[in-house]
């Protein structure tokens, strides 16, 4: 239950964090997912 | 119950980012990411706000008594008072471990936010080593010591907040030394990450300072509140033990006052790196130290901490952060040294240099004093020592402190000629003249002789630094733009003299209360009168009261024109046993304390009653050190250096 | 440099100096009933922890006390006048800060009571 509270969590908070590489042009990063 | 799943699963998400922030954190700094930069220092906002998340969740359960949580069942019940149960957010290992964590979240992110200026390595090894620290309390809340464990059946009723700690006091005073202590992280992250990167700057000087002076004012802000907690609630007439648990409030203070000072001359002159980034370092390790002996159980202390399962995780961490600082210390040490003349001895430098070798000196005092029980108890029998110990080895240290606290300001930064001399007049006045009176009243203690006068001294300085301020408005011509103008410019100055002010007040209550102390064991029938210290006190007889939660015995008391009733207040909990409800009368002289130890067969009443000299001087002066603090330094300061050229600037702006 | 080095140098022992004589003379030992019993020192104050019994007795409206300090098996009568500390009771564990006299009464100058636990992690029971 926990771990489905937070893995909940975490997409939540996913855009928020990722925002910097959703926004930019690629520059031939790796998207350090989660 | 469905609250401790959340916040369970809030504190795993927190673990989770926490850990990556720091990762990454790290890698970006390292390559001169600034996209990734910018993403690590997003996952840090959002494990703060993870953290906020269970923070709610537990205050929710905590106030609608969900007793399916553990910890809201052994530390609330319904009877309790709204606001103690409340306060029992942070009354528990588990609860006070998670307001640290969400404490360290919050400044952390603030001083990511606030610390556009000092380029993007910098603040990215710093967002790690923070996220780092966070992960490890994580860790902990996560597998350890969680406030969301779940009792498997729900009681319907809790055990209660113990009746020693319901007081007005629990509310106060442990949110803010819990957050002094969790905030000394935050320049420890700063001096690493500058460490790490091999640089630091003006702006970083100004920015890490200004957490430093945060973690300070929360950090004397608790110990005052301590100090006046214990005065009022506990009955024995005092304040300060050097209990383990107050010494190790006491020492990071010390560290960072040094800092606080000592930084100045890295400022204006570039030297006393290595003490600097030393003592910040050290700061925070004594705060880890600290949390680990307290809640470790492995010193006696009368806060009793058993012996728990996150004492070992705090050993462990308290090794790492050890290994850590003193590796990069040893790393940077060649960068560190400075290539700047070192000023006279007689200068401001050379006070702050000295005044650093006598704080770490105190600090070398109180924890031998902390560890020696463990060590002797280590090699054969343990042996205590008690404040006879910390007054003997720690006052001429003091005494020293104070007399530097006295010349510092008046001697110049760099060569001191016949200025001085003269400027220095004015303490040496100050002294003189105190040190005569008190020969004169009869007083032949050479530390309350020495104290006395050496903190009129320190507050003489202070009120000739103002006045020649005034001097020169005067002469400019006067008028209240211009008065403000000329405070503003020096905002900084002005507050740390006020700050000089109110310690000087509240040495002078210490000393004051400590050394004159008077008290009286008195058992009197109804009419009868006592007198103390030249104070008259009546007794007039004692009644019940029945309240919510307890029941009190009071005695009614009337001194002059105004009435005492110290009392003793019975919980149903506690088999009988009472506790003291202490009558303070409070005047700037003196504060007569009353304590009801109980009643007779025959009617009459026992009472310990003391006059304390000054002790109103004692929190009057902690809330002037705190209003220096912020008058100082509140809202933006421009920092006067242009910014170095090398410095990597993120394609979108720094976040 | 050498100045500085100089200064620490003096500094450092003054203080080695305050440390060692402020502790030699005002340190106690710290014992437990049984030590206690076992060799008793006979010079200075000392400090014993144990855990209080049933047999409090109250006197003077409550200034002094006199109770048995108890642990494992050895026991010790504490005479005490002064502040008793909110928490004392039966069953709780108190440090006793004085010396035995010769009528093998322990004679307390001051009493220290550990407050109460607010870093437990023991689980919840009634």
């Amino acid at each position: 239950m926990t771990l489905v509270v937070a893995t909940l969590l975490l997409f939540f908070a996913g855009p928020f964090v990722l925002w910097p590489l959703i926004r930019t042009p690629d520059e031939g990063e790796d998207e350090a997912g989660r | 119950m469905i609250l401790a799943f959340l916040g369970s699963g809030a504190l795993l998400a927190g673990l989770v980012l926490a850990a990556f922030s720091a990762l990454l954190s790290f890698w970006a700094g390292y390559a001169e990411n600034g996209v990734m930069i910018q993403v690590g220092r997003r996952a840090f906002y959002a494990t703060a706000a993870m953290i906020l998340v269970a923070g709610v969740l537990l205050e929710t359960a905590l106030l609608t008594h969900d007793f399916s949580l553990a910890y809201v069942a052994e530390h609330s019940d319904l009877s309790t008072p709204i606001a103690l149960v409340a306060a029992a957010f942070y009354g528990g290992q588990e609860g006070s471990l998670l307001y640290w964590t969400l404490i360290l979240g919050i400044l952390g992110s603030a001083s990511l936010l606030a610390s556009a200026r000092i380029g993007l390595r910098l603040a990215a090894y710093s967002a790690g080593i923070m996220a780092a620290i966070l992960t490890f309390f994580l860790v902990v809340l996560v597998l350890v010591a969680s406030p969301f464990d779940v009792l498997q059946i729900t009681p319907p009723d809790g055990l209660g907040l113990n009746p020693v700690l319901r007081d007005g006091g629990m509310l106060i005073h442990p949110p803010v030394v819990l957050a002094g202590f969790a905030s000394f992280a935050i320049p420890f992250s700063f001096a690493a990450a500058a460490l790490l990167a091999g640089r630091s700057d003006a702006a970083w000087i100004a920015h890490t300072r200004r957490f430093a002076l945060v973690a300070w004012g929360l950090q004397s802000a608790g110990l005052v509140l301590g100090m006046w907690w214990a005065y009022h609630v506990l009955g024995w007439g005092g304040y300060w033990g050097w209990d383990p648990v107050e010494n190790v409030a006491f020492m990071p203070w010390l560290a960072t006052t040094a800092y606080l000072h000592s930084s100045q001359v890295q400022e204006r002159r570039g030297r006393l790196r290595g003490w600097n980034f030393g003592l910040v370092m050290l700061a925070f390790l004594l705060v880890v130290f600290g949390t680990f002996i307290v809640r470790s159980g492995i010193v006696p202390s009368v806060h009793t901490f058993a012996v728990s399962a996150i004492g070992p995780w705090f050993f462990g961490f308290l090794g790492v952060c050890l290994l850590f600082s003193v590796g990069l210390l040893a790393f940077r040490a060649g960068d560190l040294k400075s290539h700047a003349e070192p000023a006279p001895a007689v200068s401001r430098e050379g006070a702050f240099t000295l005044q650093n070798l006598l704080l770490i000196g105190v600090i070398v005092v109180v924890f031998w004093g902390t560890m020696l029980p463990l060590v002797s108890g280590m090699l054969g029998q343990q042996r205590v020592v008690g404040p006879t110990y910390y007054e003997r080895a720690a006052g001429p240290l003091f005494a020293a402190l104070l007399a530097l606290m006295a010349a510092g300001p008046l001697v110049p930064w760099r060569h001191a000629g016949a200025p001085l001399w003269r400027s220095l007049r004015w303490p040496a006045g100050a002294f003189a003249f105190l040190l005569a009176a008190l020969l004169v009243a009869g007083v032949r203690s050479l530390p309350a002789l020495l104290g006395l006068s050496l903190a009129l001294a320190v507050a003489a300085t202070v009120v000739y630094e103002y006045a020649r301020a005034a001097g020169r408005w005067r002469l400019a011509g006067g008028g209240w733009s211009r008065a403000l103008a000329l405070v503003m410019r020096r905002r900084r100055h002005y507050g740390a003299y006020l700050a000089h002010l109110g310690l000087a007040m509240l040495v002078l209550g210490l000393a004051a209360s400590h050394f004159w102390q008077q008290e009286k064991d008195v058992t009197l029938l109804p009419g009868e009168q006592v007198a103390v210290a030249g104070y008259t006190l009546t007794y007039a007889g004692v009644q019940n009261r029945e309240l919510a939660d307890h029941s009190e015995l009071v005695a009614a008391m009337s001194l002059g024109g105004q009435s005492l009733e110290p009392a003793r207040a019975t919980y149903a909990g506690l088999g009988g046993q009472s506790l003291t409800h202490v009558a303070i009368s409070s005047s700037p002289i003196a504060d007569v304390y009353v304590v009801l130890a109980g009643t007779n067969g025959d009617g009459s009443a026992s009472f310990r009653i003391f006059v304390n000299p000054l002790v109103s001087w004692i929190w009057a002066g902690g809330a002037i050190i705190i209003l220096g603090v912020l008058l100082g330094n509140a809202g933006e300061r421009r920092v006067g250096v242009a910014p170095v050229a090398a410095r990597v600037r993120s394609p979108v702006g720094a976040s | 440099m050498i100045r500085w080095g100089i200064a620490m140098a003096v500094v450092a022992a003054c203080v080695g100096y305050l440390v060692y004589s402020a502790s030699g003379g005002s340190s106690e030992y710290y014992l437990t009933v049984s030590e206690l019993r076992a060799h008793s020192p006979t010079t200075g104050d000392v400090r014993v922890a144990g855990v209080v019994q049933d047999d409090v007795q109250r006197s003077d409206g409550g200034l002094h006390l006199r109770f048995t300090e108890k642990d494992g098996t050895a026991s010790m009568l504490v005479d005490y006048s002064g502040t008793v500390p909110d928490i004392f009771r039966p069953g709780i564990t108190v440090v006793a800060d004085g010396r035995l006299g010769a009528d093998g009464v322990f004679h307390a100058r001051a009493l220290l009571a550990k407050c109460p636990s607010r870093f437990s992690t023991t689980p919840y029971t009634s």
